[in-house]
Formats: C-alpha cells, sequence, structure tokens
C-alpha cells in the first residue's frame, strides 16, 4: 500500500559521500552510497561499529550534509544549496522520527507530554493530540505509565514512549539507530516487533540500525554498510 | 503556549518537584541580591530623608540672606508674607558665641529667632524634650541636647555666655563681663549637626549678644505645602534688597546634600555586584544544563526545533529566574525594611551596643524610606541581568550542530 498514493520511494539518497579530516587523517566514511525505501517498507542496516551507520542515518534525516550526493524526501531534495536550514527542520519534523538507542526521552516531562513534544514543536497542541498521544501509547501497551516521569519508567517502556513519540506526528519514516541497545533479549524482541507492527499498521517506513542479525532478517530490505559502501544483502 | 516556553518551564519547575535544585540555587542568588540591595537603599535612604528633614525643619525652606547685617527688615518681611507660595516668615541672626559651666566651656553655634513671628517657620517648640517655648524670655536659652550632655547642665542651672561682642569692645579698652544666662530647655531635632552644638536663644538677647541693635543676619521663610520652591524663591529674590539672595535650603546645603545623595549611589552600585555575582550563578546554572541536556537539545533539533527557538527557551529561563528572585528578593526586603527596627534591636542585644549606636547615628529607631524610582531600577537591572546571563548559555545551545548533540556523551 502506497501512503497518500505516493508512487516513488519515501527516501532516496544517491551517491552519497563523506569525508572527516581529523587534522593528519582523512577518514572517508562513506563513498557513493545509495539507498530507496519504498513507504511501508521495513529496511535494516547492519556494520560494524564506526563503519559509518550513524553518520548516513545522520545525512538522511537531514542533520549533517553530505561531502557529496543528493537526498530526497519524497522526491523533494534536501540539499542545503536547494532549501534553507530552518525549512529543512519544519519538514524532518513531519517527514521523520526518531528512536535512539538510549531513548532521550525529556526526564522532566511525563510520558504523555514526552509524546506530545513533537506534536508542541511543529505547531502547538490540538484537542485531538491529547487523545492520538493516548491512543498511541494505549497501541505500545504503556497507557497506564501515561502519567508516569521519564526517569520512572523501564527501559523497554522508554522506549516504547520513544517510539510513540516517534510516530506522532504520523511520518513517513521512522529512523531507528540501535532501539535494542540497551534492552534485554525478551524486551528487544518486544520492541522490534512492535516496531514492524506499527509500521506495518500506519503504512510508515522504517529504517532500522541494529548490530542483532536476527532482527535485521526480519526487515523487507537487508542492507550491510562495508568499506563506505551500503550493499544489499540476500 | 509556545513549546520552548513549556520546557523552559518544565525545566525549572518539573512535575512532581517544585523547582529545579539549580533553578533554586540561582534563584536564592538574585532573591539575596535583591533583598540586600533594597534594604540597603531603603535604609540609606532613611537616613537621607531624616537628615533633609531635620536641616528643613531647623533651616525653613528658604533663606533671605546677605554679606551684610539686615537693618530694616520689617517691610521686607511684611512683602515676604504676601508673596504667594508663602505661608510663613520670620527673622534670625546667628553666630558662633563661647559658653561656660562651672570651668566647662563649649563653643556652640547660636541661633536667636522670633518665636513671635511664624513660629511654624523653624518649630524649636515641636523639638524641645525639656521644657516650654513659653518659657523663653530675654534672660532664657534653649540647649541641644548634645551641647547640654557637653557641658552637663540641666533645666535651671545658669551658663555664662562670651560673644564675639567682647573682643570687639576691648579694642577701645571697654571691658563687658560675660552674660549670666539660664537653661529654660533641652531640644533634640534629630539632625546631629544641630543637635550636637547648637543654643537656640530669644531674637533681642541675639541682638543684644552680637550688638546687632534691631538688626538680623536674615528672614527665614517656610512655604505651602503644594508651593513650587523655585517659583516662590524667584518672586522673593525679586523683592530681596540689593546685596542679599533668597536661597533655598537645597542650595544652602548643596554641598552636604551632594555628598548624602554620592554616598547613596555608590552603595548602590556597590550593592549592584551582589547581583551581578547571583547573575554569573544563572551562567553557571543554565551553561550546565546546556552540557547535561546536549542529547536532548539535540533531539529537539531533530524533532524540528529552530535553533533560535532553543536560544528563546535558555533566555527565557533566566528571565524566569530573575522574575521569580527579583519578586521574592523584593518580598523578603520589604519584610525586613518592616520589621527593621526588632531585627535592630536583636543585633544591639547581641552585641550590647545600644548606646554607641544612637550616640553615633543620631537615631533611636533605624529610619527607612522607600523611592519607587528605586524600586523600578532594582527591578529593571535584576531582570536584564538575569535575562543576560542567560544569553551565553542560549548562544551555545542555539549553535549546537544536532548531529554531534545526538553523539554526545
Amino acid at each position: 500500500m502506497n501512503r497518500g498514493g505516493m508512487i516513488g520511494p519515501v527516501i532516496e539518497a544517491t551517491g552519497i559521500k563523506k569525508v572527516f579530516d581529523s587534522g593528519k587523517d582523512t577518514i572517508r566514511v562513506l563513498e557513493g552510497v545509495d539507498l530507496a525505501i519504498m513507504a511501508g517498507q521495513f529496511a535494516s542496516i547492519r556494520g560494524a561499529s564506526g563503519s559509518g551507520k550513524s553518520t548516513l542515518l545522520n545525512i538522511l534525516a537531514g542533520l549533517d550534509t553530505a561531502d557529496a550526493g543528493d537526498v530526497k524526501w519524497s522526491g523533494e531534495s534536501i540539499e542545503p544549496q536547494k532549501i534553507k536550514k530552518p525549512q529543512i527542520a519544519a519538514k524532518r519534523a513531519h517527514f521523520c522520527g526518531f528512536v535512539f538507542q538510549a531513548y532521550y526521552l525529556v526526564p522532566e516531562l511525563n510520558a504523555l507530554e514526552n509524546v506530545l513534544l513533537s506534536r508542541r514543536i511543529t505547531g502547538g497542541l490540538k484537542s485531538s493530540d491529547r487523545e492520538r498521544a493516548q491512543w498511541l501509547l494505549e497501541r505500545l501497551g504503556v497507557s497506564n505509565r501515561s502519567q508516569g516521569l521519564a526517569n520512572q519508567l523501564s527501559g523497554g517502556e522508554r522506549q516504547r514512549v520513544a517510539i510513540a513519540r516517534a510516530l506522532m506526528n504520523d511520518p513517513k519514516l521512522i529512523i531507528a539507530d540501535e532501539p535494542t541497545g540497551n534492552l534485554d533479549e525478551k524486551t528487544s524482541e518486544d520492541v522490534i516487533s512492535l516496531l514492524l507492527g506499527v509500521c506495518s499498521e500506519f503504512n510508515t517506513a522504517c529504517l532500522l540500525v541494529t548490530h542483532n542479525s536476527e532482527y535485521a532478517e526480519r526487515a523487507d530490505v537487508r542492507l550491510s554498510l562495508t568499506m563506505g559502501q551500503l550493499t544489499m544483502l540476500q | 503556549m509556545p513549546w520552548f516556553i513549556y520546557i523552559a518551564l518544565k525545566q525549572l519547575f518539573p512535575t512532581g518537584r517544585f523547582v529545579s535544585f539549580f533553578a533554586c540555587v540561582s534563584i536564592v542568588g538574585i532573591t539575596l541580591g535583591v533583598a540586600v540591595l533594597l534594604v540597603v537603599h531603603a535604609v540609606m535612604s532613611g537616613f537621607g530623608h531624616e537628615i533633609r528633614k531635620g536641616i528643613n525643619e531647623t533651616n525653613g525652606d528658604i533663606r533671605i540672606e546677605g554679606r551684610r547685617i539686615l537693618s530694616r527688615w520689617e517691610t521686607l518681611l511684611e512683602e515676604v508674607r504676601q508673596t504667594p507660595g508663602v505661608s510663613g516668615v520670620t527673622p534670625y541672626a546667628h553666630g558662633v558665641v563661647m559658653m561656660q559651666f562651672r570651668n566647662r566651656p563649649a563653643f556652640p553655634t547660636v541661633m536667636g529667632l522670633d518665636f513671635f513671628e511664624d513660629p511654624h517657620v523653624i518649630p524649636v517648640g515641636d523639638f524641645l524634650t525639656l521644657g516650654d517655648v513659653g518659657d523663653l524670655n530675654d534672660d532664657t536659652v534653649f540647649l541641644s541636647i548634645g551641647l547640654a550632655q557637653q557641658l552637663g547642665v540641666g533645666l535651671g542651672d545658669t551658663v555664662s555666655v562670651y560673644t564675639p561682642l567682647m573682643l570687639e569692645r576691648m579694642k577701645s579698652d571697654e571691658i563687658l563681663l560675660p552674660r549670666d544666662i539660664t537653661v529654660a530647655g533641652v531640644f533634640e531635632s534629630g539632625w546631629g549637626q544641630i543637635d550636637s552644638s547648637t543654643m537656640v536663644l530669644n531674637l533681642r538677647l541675639m541682638q543684644e549678644l552680637y550688638g546687632l541693635n534691631y538688626g538680623v543676619h536674615g528672614l527665614a521663610v517656610r512655604i505651602e505645602e503644594n508651593a513650587s520652591l523655585g517659583e516662590v524663591q524667584t518672586a522673593l529674590n525679586e523683592i530681596t534688597p540689593m546685596g542679599f539672595n533668597a536661597n533655598t535650603w537645597l542650595q544652602s546645603n548643596r554641598d552636604y546634600l551632594s555628598i548624602l545623595s554620592l554616598e547613596k549611589g555608590m552603595m548602590f552600585f556597590l550593592m549592584l555586584f551582589i547581583l551581578l555575582v547571583a547573575s554569573f550563578s544563572i551562567v553557571v546554572t543554565l551553561m550546565m544544563s546546556v552540557l547535561r541536556k546536549t542529547r536532548e537539545i539535540g533531539l529537539l533539533i531533530s524533532m524540528g526545533a529552530r535553533p533560535r527557538d532553543i536560544a528563546l527557551g535558555y533566555l527565557f529561563q533566566g528571565f524566569s529566574m530573575g522574575f521569580v528572585g527579583t519578586s521574592l528578593g523584593i518580598a523578603i526586603g520589604v519584610l525586613v525594611v518592616t520589621f527593621r527596627n526588632p531585627i535592630k534591636n536583636f543585633l544591639i542585644w547581641i552585641s550590647q551596643s545600644d548606646v554607641a549606636f544612637a550616640e553615633f547615628y543620631q537615631f533611636a529607631d533605624l529610619p527607612a524610606h522607600y523611592e519607587s524610582w528605586s524600586f523600578i531600577v532594582i527591578i529593571c537591572v535584576s531582570m536584564i541581568m538575569s535575562t543576560l546571563a542567560a544569553l551565553i548559555p542560549a548562544i551555545r545551545a542555539s549553535r549546537m550542530n544536532p548531529a554531534e548533540a545526538l553523539r554526545y556523551e
């Protein structure tokens, strides 16, 4: 099913290159990465530590700029020469949601307030937003913890809240950077199952970075980042 | 409510807690700074106010005086009395005498007043702690409390008064004997300069002691409550004879009053450094917050937050800490000023220095006086300093690279 009638890829990257210059050494992290993910597709990226997975995610999310290449969100380029930073930020808020290894919930807010935060940033709360946030928490199985402060939740609960927050703006893409890195096996399994479930349910594309081969295998598209090149795994 | 204000308020006043610890430390700093500034300024203003009141009450509002003796003053006195804005006028003569009581000498300032001409111009009767105005005649005087204590005289004692006229007469081989005068009263105006060594007597006696015949040194004028000091002065200058001027009490005591004003201003300026130090605690608190929340800032940017909004959030935190601290500081300051005398009495009781305080400051009670402009200045300075203190953390937070912020360990 294609979301909003869109036929092309949700996110498309072509010829992405990134070089880090540390004074003496020049590290070529990404050397011409190409990527395309369709709506509702679940893609996984594996790679050794320091292989450039997070750098690639940051470039895809418009948080970092590539030295060469182009990234298109729903067919629209986000090259800094073509679109200004504040506009990228505004588009990003609706285009992608983030799930991080360390959850990054705001500790002063409770679970419900954390979920609503993304909506606050993108233009203020409506009366229906609270209902949607509550529904998302319920869908992710943490509605009973909606009033609990972030630091009062367990790791699994925090990650579920983070997934709810990522889904709050109804994004086209969820970028999940090692979301199970801090969780035990059972909770990790639950979180991955939930991610797969909600992405399928909402027809949201998901780009999962993981070291776990089992979770990577469950994706529709399995990719590996090695020596700055992204290759598709069978 | 904009999201950055919402987050700023949540960081200052987190759900489930009244206020964050670090914010509390900064708020306490601002509170103490504002409270100390307010208390010191109110007490300094109180001292100044009391002294100005003392000067005004013992000098009159305007004095018409010159370098020579005013011989024919009755017509001028009537003209002055008819001037719009004038509520009273009285002639006076002043100088210095030597007096002696049981081999104890003193050199007081002496003021001769006409107690029948508008006594409210210089209300000596209001200052009397012993005796009555009605007891003053050509053979009696009132002594200031300091002078009475210095000589050890009381009501009914007789003091010997030596005048400069005696020296003049000695040049022509004429010897005048000292004049024996009875003490009929003791006064305390509240102004140290007057209370330390002043003798007040009947104008006729003063004219006799100084050999003025019927002349006086000037006219003291009291103006009506709503009258303009400057306008009355201008009107009086038009009718004063050549060689005489109408000077306001502010002009006559310009140097002393400017020192008072300078002293108060310097004290205010020095106390501002307390606020400066307190605002540095806001810088430290917010810089720590930026460091602790680096990944959260990265997250907010990744969720679409604009750098400008992140900066505004931190500025709002500085403003809020300033607002709460300033409000509490004003409240505590007013409370301390209200209960200043019980507090002073407690401190004196601990240090056992009651007499020394009263003798040194000439005030039994600690005076205080509020000036509306000082409230405005204190509030503005405190709020501006607090908000500006947040500028460095705000700029640092807004310039964060989100990719690096999310990787921050």
